[in-house]
């Protein structure tokens, strides 16, 4: 076999004269022309390992033990010079952030023509026919060889980053989260790039991903990792017709569907166990529902299940001794949203001047959002869906004042938002806040939890005394399921889906009756989605509270949203209750959306990937599927179709 | 009242006991803190912080010991009220009276027991001749001038073991309050402050201070008989001034930050967070100081202020306070020009700052824009302010020897460093050469500012972000 063969590899930190490992014992390998997904949470080791295969590991981290062998040669005990000819040559990794790994200074060209002289000696005219190929091959237009990064768009920027690693003509491909910091209609496209090559080059893939349905869609094989070790090693089809290891069987249960609606997700308890924690038996025991007495003692091998699928648990060779099952998930209800609206938007827009020569006049304007509509009743959630640079996040702070709309008005229950001023614009704030999508920059690190959450209260509520407010501190931790120690400990102190925690309970601590839900939980792993996402269900039930939840993850989407507004280029092209529109789209973007959203396949037609349309026309023609002679000359206007509404000619 | 003396407090004095005490409250906060005790725990962890930050230690003690300034009462008549000198006496002059009093005719090399300069002597039978003069102070206690090297060893000897014993004490006083907060045998203490690895930096600690107790010792025996880094011009001994000369040196490296702050902080801060006008008013305003040559700036403001204090002596009661005001002038100016530096880097980061959703969440509160500024910006930015303040100290220190050198730095009367080197500058043409001077100036002023260099280091490694994630 000459694709990659990893065994028992350990990477050991050393501090303060311990040795921590934050991977023990990780086996796995690639076959040529296979796609090996590596699937964990965060900080389970999973980057680690990839670093590891390509000796990059960071400062201070070592690998302690292990064997990695890629065809014949023994890749960890190549002198560093002979590495460097493979790594980026027969061994190439992919980054995450495609504008951290290209060099902003050289052209895209000029960084594939450096691998190419590396790699492959080619020079010159031959150099150049190669990089033209090359762009070809990732779908790129020849002509960007001579452009910068920043000048590519994000998807394009990825596109040439692995044209650059194709350079070498790799074995093995390891593919570090590639799509995350992309749009879904951007992440379908590069996974079919992905596999494309794959398939035309027999390329090995080492997929690196935290998203389940992405594995579904790219892996032939899957392995499931948790602190440090794999849990899990399965073919796809029986992993996904039957997950057997516990942590696994949790990681399906915990991802919200539309038609898991009105469920209480399942939720996994405990948090992931911090690096140097000392295990005595399974490290998945302590949050297991289905441990007993010998999964603390003793450590589980990794026993095969079925051909090819093994699973390190004891269930595997000893069924659980009868005891206390575990409690079913509480499944909850829907909540029911009254009819009186609370927030009514009406055409507001947000135009940024663009400003342009010595004396800085407004050359243009760029229509951030552009004449948007809606309304939200007390108790409903509606979730705005869009990519990136839509004008969702704009709009959500043109609804608080934290931007000054250029037209339209916001009526919060009776009053007109926009016209209030001073210390009625204050008192208004109240009711409606804000939940931030990066629980990291979203508190302050220089403040207490009771100071955070206090803040607030000595703004908006000046009535209260301040015992008042130290009183109310422990109850709103308790409500958002936080320790009451917590108050005096710093944000530093807590994991990211404790401190979305902290930031709900400090909007909640003014009493709002909207909160504004900026991607909360995009920065999260699943397992605490899901519990930020019961929370947040629990807590309309208990007040009535109005989400306006802003979101690119559909699935989320359709499990929590009563409605759903679908925003594009700072207009709205849909509306309509969530359960019609995630069923039956009925704008092409929409459907767009919809058909790029992983774990569909990736089966659907090459979607444009941008582009503008015509000053008049729709914006959304450039990339339309469906467009028509009209679409580049007339905007289409959002209609009412029953309880929808569509801004798309073809509906009319 | 009939105080032996009568305290005077300086402007500079209060600056710097304002400065103290602002000190003091930052590390009551600090110690207070979690967030902000650990970069400073790691700071006590570094064996160069820790050896530098006792060096600073001393060079800060001897600076306070000459801001306490007073007048002492002169001889009075009985009956009469008590009358107090003109003279401006600090405590660090009280512990050093030999040093001050003790002054030779001119010049005398380290040690020396005749002057450097040839007079015409009078000998004891009345013939005149033509020599170097014994010293009125330097050895005088000699009976035989050939005694000198063996009495200045066994001086030495002597203060080496004074030094010895104290250092001694203080180590056994360190296991004494381990072995307390350790609950161990005074005896394990000691071998743990010998031996334990996570104690490097203590020990670092105390093998400086034994350095400098038995540099002391040797010091304090020595200089009371003999001028050991010999004497100026006019005969003062050059130790001396080299002492006096630290108190000017720390308040020009301190009194500048301590005026330069607020500007930097407030303008620095206010133009990124606000932004529009206030920041392009802040910007033309740092841009337009910026161009001007700085040493001329600072030559004029000086020479503006030496005028107003020449045409107003009714102000100043003493010379000392005459000097001390142009002291003053020249730590405001110089920190008037500098503040530049740090207000364009908070400027950066307060713009970095303000779109952080922390502070979008406290926008939406309806949080007050000062409260914002405060609470938010200020705490999450004093580690860009701390290791400036830190880095630019020894800077100053070097600038105010350059600004006295060129003449328009501290009075001429004043001890400082420039002065002193400035006063040496025409003697190195001298043949033989009169080399102390300079010597004992660069000798002090380096080693301030290699500590309070190394020490700066440290202190930027332990509040580097980048450096909490390494190993």
């Amino acid at each position: 076999m000459t694709g990659l063969v990893l065994r028992d590899l350990r990477v050991e930190i050393a501090t303060g004269g311990r040795r921590l490992a934050p991977v023990d014992g990780v086996s796995l390998s690639v076959a040529p022309g296979e796609c090996v997904a590596l699937l964990g949470e965060s900080g389970c080791g999973k980057s680690l390992t990839a670093l590891a295969l390509m000796r990059l590991l960071p400062e201070g981290l070592r690998i302690a033990d292990g064997e990695a062998r890629l065809g014949e040669t023994d890749l960890f005990a190549l002198p560093e010079r002979a590495m460097q000819q493979v790594r980026g040559g027969r061994l190439a990794m992919v980054f995450q952030e495609p504008m951290l790994s290209l060099n902003p200074v050289m052209t895209v060209g000029q960084q594939i023509g450096e691998a190419l002289a590396v790699h492959r000696a080619l020079a010159g005219a031959a150099a150049g026919a190669e990089i033209r190929r090359l762009l070809e091959a990732v779908g790129l237009s020849a002509d960007l060889s001579a452009s910068y990064p920043f000048q590519l768009s994000g998807g394009q920027r990825q596109r040439a980053l692995i044209a650059t690693m194709l350079a070498g003509e790799p074995r093995i491909l390891i593919a570090d989260e590639p799509t995350t910091a992309l749009d879904v209609t951007v992440q379908a496209q590069i996974l079919r790039l992905l596999k494309r090559l794959q398939a035309e080059r027999g390329m090995g893939l080492l997929l690196i991903t935290h998203d389940l349905d992405v594995a579904r869609d790219m892996a032939d094989r899957v392995a499931i990792m948790y602190a440090g070790q794999i849990v899990e090693w399965a073919p796809r089809e029986a992993l996904f017709a039957g997950p057997v290891h516990p942590y696994t069987q949790k990681l399906f249960s915990v991802l919200p569907s539309a038609q898991r609606r009105g469920e209480r997700l399942d939720h996994i308890p405990g948090t992931v166990p911090p690096l140097g924690t000392a295990f005595s038996g399974c490290r998945f025991a302590d949050r297991c529902d289905q441990s007993w007495a010998r999964c603390r003692k003793e450590a589980p091998g990794f026993h095969e299940r079925a051909p090819g699928h093994f699973a390190r648990c004891h269930l595997m060779v000893e069924p659980r001794p009868a005891g206390p099952a575990s409690a079913p998930a509480a499944s909850g209800q829907a909540v029911e949203a009254q009819a009186m609206p609370l927030l009514r938007v009406q055409d507001l827009a947000v135009h940024f001047p663009q400003r342009k020569g010595l004396l800085r006049r407004v050359a243009g304007w760029i229509k951030a959002v552009d004449g948007v509509s809606f309304e939200i009743a007390a108790g409903e959630t509606l979730a705005l869906v869009g990519e990136s640079g839509c004008g969702k996040t704009t709009l959500a702070r043109a609804i608080l004042r934290l931007i000054e709309p250029t037209a339209g008005s916001v009526r919060l229950g009776d009053a007109a938002i926009g016209e209030l001023q001073g210390e009625a614009l204050r008192r208004k704030r109240a009711e409606m806040q804000i939940v931030f999508q990066d629980p990291f920059s979203s508190l302050n690190p220089r403040m207490r939890v009771g100071e955070i959450l206090e803040e607030g209260m000595q703004a908006l509520r000046p009535e209260l005394a301040k015992a008042e407010r130290k009183a109310l501190v422990p109850v709103l931790l308790q409500q958002v399921g936080l320790d009451a120690a917590a108050a005096l400990r710093y944000p530093h102190a807590f994991s990211g889906g404790q401190r979305q925690r902290i930031a709900i309970a400090r909007a909640l601590a003014v009493e709002p009756r909207l909160l504004i839900c900026d991607e909360p939980t995009s920065a999260l792993d699943v397992s605490v989605q899901a519990q930020i996402l019961n929370l947040l269900q629990g807590l309309q039930r208990e007040r009535g509270l109005a989400y306006l939840f802003i979101s690119h993850n559909l699935a989320v989407v359709g499990y929590l949203a009563h409605r759903v507004a679908v925003m594009y280029r700072g207009r709205l092209v849909e509306t309509g209750p969530a359960a019609a529109v995630m069923a039956e789209p009925m704008h092409p973007y929409t459907r767009l959306l919809l058909e790029s959203a992983p774990g569909r396949g990736l089966g659907v037609a090459e979607a444009v990937e941008a582009g503008t349309g015509g000053e008049a026309g729709c914006p959304f023609a450039a990339r339309c599927r469906e467009v028509q002679p009209r679409c580049l000359v007339a905007m289409p206007a959002l209609r009412r179709l029953n309880d929808r509404q569509v801004a798309c000619h073809l509906r009319e | 009242m009939n105080l032996p003396f009568q305290p005077v407090v300086l402007w500079s004095d209060a600056l710097l006991f304002l400065l103290v005490a602002v000190l003091i409250g930052f590390l009551l906060h600090v110690r207070r803190h979690e967030h902000l005790r650990a970069p400073w725990a790691r700071v006590g962890q570094s064996r160069v912080g820790m050896a530098t930050a006792v060096v600073l230690a001393v060079y800060a003690a001897i600076g306070v010991l000459d801001s306490l300034h007073f007048r002492p009462a002169l001889p009075a008549e009985p009956g009469q009220p008590v009358q107090y000198g003109n003279e401006v006496l600090s405590v660090l002059d009280l512990m050093a009276k030999p040093l001050r009093s003790q002054v030779e005719k001119t010049y005398s090399a380290p040690f020396a027991l005749h002057l450097y300069a040839k007079e015409n002597l009078t000998l004891a039978d009345g013939r005149q001749v033509r020599d170097y003069p014994r010293l009125k102070y330097g050895g005088a206690h000699l009976s035989d001038e050939r005694e000198r090297a063996g009495d200045i060893a066994r001086r030495a000897v002597v203060g080496v073991a004074w030094g010895l014993g104290l250092a001694a004490a203080v180590v056994l006083v360190a296991a004494g309050l381990l072995a307390r907060r350790n609950r161990m045998p005074p005896g394990d203490a000691l071998v743990r402050l010998a031996r334990a690895p996570e104690l490097a930096a203590l020990r670092s600690a105390l093998l400086t201070l034994t350095l400098l107790l038995v540099l002391a010792g040797s010091v304090v025996q020595l200089a009371g008989h003999y001028h050991i880094l010999g004497t100026d011009k006019v005969g003062q001994d050059v130790f001396y001034l080299a002492l006096k000369s630290i108190r000017t040196g720390l308040l020009i490296g301190t009194l500048t930050t301590l005026i330069m702050l607020p500007f930097a902080l407030f303008l620095g801060v206010a133009a990124g967070y606000y932004g529009g006008w206030v920041d392009d008013v802040i910007q033309y305003l740092y841009t337009t100081l910026n161009s001007i040559p700085g040493v001329l700036l600072i030559a004029a403001a000086v020479l503006v202020a030496q005028v107003y204090i020449e045409t107003h002596p009714e102000l100043f009661d003493t010379a000392a306070a005459r000097s001390d005001l142009r002291l003053v002038f020249l730590c405001a100016i110089l920190g008037v020009t500098s503040w530049t530096g740090l207000a364009r880097l908070l400027r950066g980061e307060a713009l970095k700052l303000r779109e952080l959703e922390y502070i979008q969440a406290a926008r939406a509160f309806g949080v007050s824009h000062l409260r914002i500024l405060s609470r938010h910006i200020l705490p999450n930015v004093g580690h860009l302010v701390l290791i400036t303040v830190v880095i630019d100290f020894s800077g100053l220190v070097l600038a105010e020897a350059v600004l006295s050198y060129v003449g328009v730095g501290v009075d001429p009367a004043m001890a400082s460093w420039g002065n002193m080197i400035n006063g040496a500058r025409l003697e190195l043409a001298r043949e033989p050469i009169v080399w102390w001077q300079l010597a004992a100036a660069f000798l002090f002023m380096f080693v301030l500012v290699l500590s309070a260099n190394l020490f700066a280091d440290s202190v930027r490694e332990a509040f580097d972000p980048r450096a909490e994630r390494r190993t």
